[in-house]
């Protein structure tokens, strides 16, 4: 089966920033999709799938944390990395009690960055795997019940 | 306490001086006119001499201890200038003693009576001049008086006799007053010193309140800064990660690596201007000379500050243009303070709108410069209007607010000869700055 190129969504309320994750994440075989602040990016999961995502805590209109609790609430298991300046211990654990996957403090290293963004478009991938097996097996069982 | 008010009392002493000493000039002159005809001339111009040796000495003391050791020591023995100024007293009191024996004219009644009434002056003068020293105030009374009045007794015959009488208990009574009197100086000494400790220690726990909430902002803007300097620094991080790729390649991105170079230089001195305004807040500017300053290069040094969190948030902030020839007179690192409390209110307030927006306006008019800092917000519900200065009244969630800010804002405008009022006029939130205008 051939693979498509994973879809990464960054969310950064700061466009210098966000530019620069952006460039950091192209040397990936990536596509990067990218968004101002969580109700843009709502708006992006809820319209195409996304293998991860990047996303800054601290954002206007709605924040990092609340964006992961509707994404959860969609039944969406997305890999959920957090990049954020605010590395306090009780951002950190709320992020982990919401299903993050990873928390990365500003300012990043570059390559402790791409290696969690890669460890979870591996994980997106196999849990989008895991879904598409889970659809077939669905379709399969659905076929050996008509007959 | 009690040396300050020892020493207050004894100032005082001396300043009442030269008025008392001008009255007994007057009356060594008016005394000698009335007796010239009935005394030795030598002995009365001797008299005379002796009065004025005796003024120019004490007046001399006098500018001497209010010039030298007032003006430039502050500190002196009260106990060893109260002598010396009793020591003045005393012999002009001697001076006038010697009126009473031996410059008075023989058998004149008119005369007894007229120098006892010029003693009974001098002595009341004396008892209300010398009031804060009942020492220096009998070191003039007695040695006045009293050899008139043995001389009167002396004398005999009724008028003489009831003249002593009279001016023993004079004396008397002057004594007494005098001693009330500078109970009543001594009180209201202690009263004024207690007063000026009071004060004060005021002031040290205003700049103590002033410095603990700058501190407790510093505190809460803790985060704010944080994000404020790691996500430029993740920028430059970012970006050197990106310059490190470029450099393995071959043929590297000349256009690339400049766009790089340019957005490290820039965010760098962006770091650099959040830094200087986190200098400028945290030092103690409370005794900082008061400066004329331009309006706009306040607003403009306190928005490079913040700027970039309502940036941020996509907060607007519109400021009206600012005449550079705008100026205050002013301390411009607490102004500073103050504009920035309001824009962090302001910011704290509307973050959560859906168009939230802050305005700075200038207007002035031939006496005051107003700034206002008005926010989108629908301004503040009249029950709590009053309270708004008070200290420790906030609004905000426990933990994030001190209820400091505005009411040392308010105290800081007050200590500029302006004020922080709310208008309540505005539809919207709206806090005026007030100044008076630089000349």
């Amino acid at each position: 089966m051939k693979l498509h190129r994973p879809t990464v969504l960054v969310i950064e309320d700061e466009p210098e920033l966000r530019e620069i994750l952006e460039l950091i994440l192209l040397a990936l075989p990536v596509q990067v999709v990218m968004a101002s602040d969580g109700r843009q990016a709502l708006e992006i999961v809820n319209r195409q799938q996304v293998t991860a995502i990047v996303s800054d805590i601290n954002m206007p209109k709605m924040d990092g944390l609340q964006l992961l609790k509707e994404i959860r609430n969609l039944g969406l298991d997305t890999p959920f990395v957090f990049v954020s300046a605010y590395g306090d211990k009780e951002n950190y654990l709320e992020a982990l009690r919401l299903g993050a996957t990873d928390f990365i403090e500003k300012p990043f290293d570059n390559t402790e960055l791409l290696r969690s963004v890669k460890d979870a478009i591996n994980l997106g991938r196999a849990l989008e795997s895991i879904e598409n097996e889970l659809q077939g097996l669905d379709i399969s069982l659905s076929r050996t019940f008509q007959k | 306490m009690r040396k300050d008010i020892e020493s207050l009392r004894i100032e005082m002493l001396y300043r009442q001086g030269p008025a008392a000493q001008l009255a007994g000039l007057v009356n060594i002159g008016i005394y000698s006119f009335c007796i010239y005809q009935e005394v030795s001339h030598h002995l009365l111009a001797a008299w005379i001499l002796l009065g004025l040796l005796l003024t120019v000495f004490r007046i001399s003391i006098q500018r001497w201890f209010l010039q030298k050791v007032i003006l430039k020591h502050r500190k002196f023995s009260p106990e060893l200038w109260e002598n010396i100024f009793s020591v003045g007293t005393f012999l002009m009191g001697s001076f006038w003693g010697l009126a009473g024996t031996v410059i008075l004219p023989e058998n004149s009644v008119p005369h007894f009576a007229f120098l006892g009434f010029i003693l009974a002056g001098n002595t009341a003068g004396a008892a209300v001049a010398y009031c804060t020293s009942v020492r220096a105030s009998h070191a003039f009374l007695l040695p006045a008086v009293l050899p008139f009045a043995l001389n009167m007794l002396n004398q005999g015959g009724t008028m003489p006799i009831a003249m002593a009488l009279l001016i023993i208990v004079y004396t008397g009574l002057f004594s007494l007053t005098t001693k009330r009197m500078n109970n009543y100086v001594v009180e209201s000494l202690t009263v004024k010193t207690e007063k000026a400790t009071a004060i004060q220690e005021l002031d040290n726990v205003r700049l103590k309140v002033a410095e603990n909430s700058k501190m407790a902002a510093l505190g809460e803007m803790a985060g704010g800064i944080a994000h404020e300097i790691n996500n430029p620094l993740a920028v430059i991080r970012g970006s050197c990660g990106i310059l490190k790729s470029l450099a393995t390649e071959e043929r590297a991105d000349i256009t690339r690596i400049n766009t790089m170079v340019a957005k490290i230089d820039s965010t760098a001195v962006r770091i650099a201007k959040i830094v200087s305004g986190l200098k400028m807040f945290s030092r103690d500017a409370g005794k900082d000379p008061l400066e004329k300053v331009q309006l706009k290069e306040i607003v403009s040094q306190t928005l490079d500050f913040c700027q970039m969190r309502f940036a941020n948030k996509e907060i607007p902030i519109h400021i009206d243009p600012i005449n550079e020839s705008l100026t205050v007179v002013c301390r411009s690192a607490q102004i500073s303070q103050v504009l920035l409390n309001l824009l962090n209110n302001s910011f704290d307030a509307i973050q959560g709108q859906a168009k939230p927006w802050v305005k700075i306006q200038i207007f002035v008019n031939s006496s005051r410069v107003t700034l206002s800092v008005t926010d989108s917000g629908n301004g503040i519900p009249h029950e709590i209007q009053s309270q708004l200065m008070q200290p420790f009244f906030t609004t905000k969630k426990a933990g994030e607010g001190t209820g400091l800010g505005l009411s040392v804002a308010h105290g800081i405008m007050q200590g500029h000869g302006g004020a922080l009022k709310l208008d309540t006029s505005s539809p919207n939130t709206r806090f005026l700055m007030e100044f008076s205008k630089a000349a």
